[in-house]
């Protein structure tokens, strides 16, 4: 055994050098070379797995902390997409650079996962809570929505399969598309309007309110008429008498027809009363508490906070998906 | 007189406080609409967008098809700004009307505030003694030589739904077919697409209401 190490030894020491390798070919050749393959072997083997590991764990760090926003957002990080950057942008103020940059990166991001579980245990705490509640309680399905909505403003976007199938798809949608911000506009809506009720319904319950449908409903009252209202009654008296006479369609007074057809279903609305909540109004207006997303899509300014609804308020509830 | 004043001073006061003005000169304005005070502005919020009604692009063309600028080599064509003024002083001081060219179901639903309807129809498949009682109303008289005397008749800006709908040149074609005065109607071809677009104050009769 001692001999055979002393020459395991011996070929260490004299390899390459080929003046011994003739004698000693001779007696342990086939032994000496096998081992030096074997060593080989093993060393590029270990370095194949640590190379390996070393992309894996990089590729999760990415997977993990990536985000869809663009790298120009943060002109301080010289590491073109840092993910503590794009995920916390407040931060690039104090924030090193170069390699410091991706020290800091590689020890926040444990840190930022264990959040996002966090927030998703929140998030499925509520939305267990708000299935047993059912429609006891104000807006209980708008509730999710609005803290996804919150949660994606404060830590910006999050691309997490798991999340995804949570999160109502049209918010996520939506949140990608970087929703507008809407600045707080003063409200200077003037005294002089009178029978104006969806402006008057914003008045009196919120007013701070910004009309987003600047619609106003009149009704007829004769009482009130002044020469221009007079004018339009007249005219509209001859129209309709015409049209018991002669009811002479053309094509396109046909085609015409049918487009108006198409816009009273688009234009369909829902007025918000006391106690309303939006799964209430969805049962109102599709039948089923949970159409309310379609809601939400017909009126965008309510995905930002879902609870923002008051009474008097006209939503819009379109009979065709829009 | 001392009214007119009155307003202007308060709108010169508050011209500033409106973000989205109408033009830099009116930040909105007033007319009746069926007798009510409508006051005409845009929509505050600079991040809002149009959602369910005239969001649609495209219908079948033909009928539906782009519009040409001119509806007829004799009628002026005009956009919002010329439809501010023509609100704010021929309207206002009985000189002149918005007519909505649609059918009267398009006009319930949803109008230009001041607006008066007189469908197409009435002059495409009406009689000339349709046209004669429309256009007395519209202030049109009889001369002594038994001939129509416009001289009187109101100035008309007539619309439809836009750029893609065929209604006012129909309508026009009418107007023009029985006599009334070129000089004295004008065409706002944006119409009411381009109206809501601007996030321009709307009257509605008939609500679709669940």
């Amino acid at each position: 055994m001692l001999k055979k190490r002393e020459r395991i030894e011996d070929d260490f020491m004299s390899y390459g050098s080929e003046q011994e390798q003739p004698k000693k070919a001779a007696s342990s050749g086939v032994l000496s070379k096998l081992i030096q393959f074997l060593l080989v072997v093993v060393l590029l083997g270990v370095v194949g797995f640590m190379g390996l590991f070393g992309y894996r764990y990089l590729q999760q760090n990415k997977t993990g902390d990536n985000t869809p926003l663009p790298v120009a957002k943060n002109p301080q990080s010289t590491v073109p997409a840092t993910p503590v950057a794009a995920v916390a942008p407040q931060k690039s103020t104090t924030m090193p650079t170069g390699a410091q940059t991706i020290a800091a990166q590689n020890t926040n991001a444990p840190k930022q996962r264990m959040y996002t579980q966090e927030e998703m245990q929140e998030i499925v705490k509520m939305l267990m809570a708000q299935m047993q509640n059912g429609n006891m309680h104000k807006a209980p399905v708008t509730t999710p929505t609005q803290t996804e909505v919150q949660q994606s403003q404060e830590q910006t976007v999050k691309v997490s399969a798991q999340k995804a199938e949570k999160q109502d798809a049209l918010v996520a949608a939506l949140n990608l598309a970087e929703v507008d911000e809407i600045d707080d506009i003063e409200p200077e809506v003037s005294d002089n309007v009178k029978n104006v009720d969806s402006v008057k319904a914003k008045k009196i319950k919120n007013g701070k309110k910004v009309d987003h449908y600047n619609k106003v409903v009149v009704k007829k009252s004769a009482n009130s008429y002044d020469d221009l209202a007079n004018l339009s009654m007249q005219i509209g008296d001859i129209v309709s008498d015409m049209k018991t006479k002669k009811d002479k369609s053309s094509d396109y007074t046909s085609s015409i027809k049918k487009e108006v057809s198409t816009r009273v279903a688009e234009m369909r609305v829902v007025v918000v009363k006391s106690g309303d909540t939006l799964s209430k109004i969805a049962k109102r207006a599709y039948g089923k508490a949970l159409e309310y997303p379609r809601i939400l899509k017909a009126n965008p300014d309510l995905i930002k906070n879902p609870n923002n609804i008051y009474v008097g308020q006209r939503l819009r509830v379109p009979m065709n998906d829009i | 007189m001392a009214s007119v004043m009155l307003i202007g001073s308060s709108l010169q006061a508050q011209n500033d406080d409106v973000l989205v003005k109408i033009t830099p000169d009116i930040p909105w304005l007033y007319v009746t609409h069926l007798g009510q005070k409508v006051k005409i502005g845009r929509i505050q919020d600079t991040t809002n967008r149009l959602t369910d009604d005239y969001t649609k692009t495209s219908r079948a063309c033909p009928p539906f098809c782009i519009h040409p600028t001119k509806v007829n080599d004799k009628i002026k064509t005009i956009a919002e700004v010329e439809m501010a003024h023509f609100l704010k002083n021929r309207v206002n001081s009985g000189k002149g009307v918005v007519i909505d060219a649609r059918l009267k179901s398009w006009y319930e639903l949803e109008t230009i505030p001041s607006a008066v309807n007189i469908p197409y129809t009435v002059m495409d498949s009406g009689t000339k003694n349709t046209a004669e009682k429309v256009f007395r109303l519209l202030g049109m008289k009889t001369g002594k030589d038994g001939k129509w005397d416009f001289s009187k008749a109101k100035e008309l800006a007539v619309f439809d739904n836009g750029v893609w709908c065929d209604q006012s040149r129909r309508l026009i074609d009418g107007l023009l077919k029985y006599g009334y005065p070129a000089q004295k109607i004008v065409y706002y071809r944006d119409g009411f697409q381009g109206w809501k677009l601007l996030g321009l104050t709307t009257v509605v009769q008939k609500e679709n209401v669940k």
